[in-house]
């Protein structure tokens, strides 16, 4: 993980997470992410957690705590370049949080919402679905 | 391959398509059931654990009307839900060719979608009829 003393700006071409809570938001026909999933809360901010010096397992902890605080499961990730969000007219600011120091959120979101789609599309469109571990899985 | 099993090859072949369409088009039920269900799932706060807002039973009546009135045989929508408690009706065979139609409480429609290299999106008025508009957009994905 991230120093926390020593947090960088996101870079252009960061891999960054999307933890998806919501079974509804990945297509089970050819398992890949509806753009639902990336679309912005009510205060326009997507979270998002940066894989920068993270290893998978811390990753996926911090996806698993998540879930365990709302009481929900957690369904997978979706994985994007922050180089897309860039390029959609985005910008993605480092918003280290407790517990989670590689914490950002995606901003920069238009208020109306055909436009907010129309980059969801595109986010989902070059987001890659992981899976949980199977561990996981079996457990829960 | 023998001639038996070059014959079974060809039925096999010839029978998927059909029955793919079959499984994707047939009436309104299936994706009235998922659209119960997504509802049944969102209707609270915070359903997406990022804050969402719940899905109003005005937003599932309007959607409920917007499936029953496609025409027979339209491809079927996957059904989803947004953040601000829209629900969503999604058409899609890649992720460059896919279509996701929001329907909000007041009767409005909010559509984006992508069709290999070009966008289209828009907002279109939902009455009782599903808009000319509406039906092209998902014939053309």
């Amino acid at each position: 993980m991230l120093d926390p003393s020593d947090v960088p700006d996101v870079g252009h071409d960061e891999l960054l997470a999307r933890f998806i809570y919501q079974s509804s938001h990945i297509r089970p026909s050819d398992r890949t992410v509806k753009p639902n999933a990336f679309l912005p809360p009510k205060n326009l901010l997507c979270s998002v957690t940066r894989h920068l010096q993270a290893t998978d397992d811390e990753i996926w902890t911090i996806g698993q705590c998540g879930a365990l605080e709302r009481g929900a499961t957690l369904y997978g990730r979706a994985d994007v370049r922050s180089q897309v969000c860039a390029d959609a007219g985005l910008v993605v600011l480092k918003v280290p949080v407790k517990g989670n120091v590689n914490h950002a959120d995606v901003s920069g979101w238009p208020d109306d919402k055909s436009e907010q789609k129309m980059i969801a599309q595109e986010l989902a469109a070059a987001a890659t679905l992981v899976d949980p571990p199977t561990a996981w899985q079996v457990a829960s | 391959m023998s001639a038996t099993q070059y014959s079974e090859l060809l039925d096999f072949v010839a029978r998927k398509p059909q029955a793919e369409i079959r499984k994707t088009t047939l009436g309104h039920h299936a994706a009235l059931d998922e659209l119960w269900n997504v509802w049944q799932e969102c209707c609270a706060h915070n359903w997406d654990g990022y804050d969402a807002l719940p899905v109003e039973s005005q937003t599932y009546t309007a959607a409920y009307m917007l499936i029953e009135s496609l025409p027979l045989g339209f491809p079927r929508p996957s059904i989803g839900a947004e953040p601000d408690g829209h629900l969503t009706l999604e058409w899609h065979k890649s992720p460059r060719r896919t279509l996701s139609v929001s329907v909000d409480p007041d009767g409005f429609l909010h559509y984006a979608g992508l069709y290999g290299s070009d966008k289209r999106n828009g907002r279109l008025t939902f009455y009782s009829t599903a808009p000319h508009e509406l039906i092209q957009l998902v014939r053309d994905i």
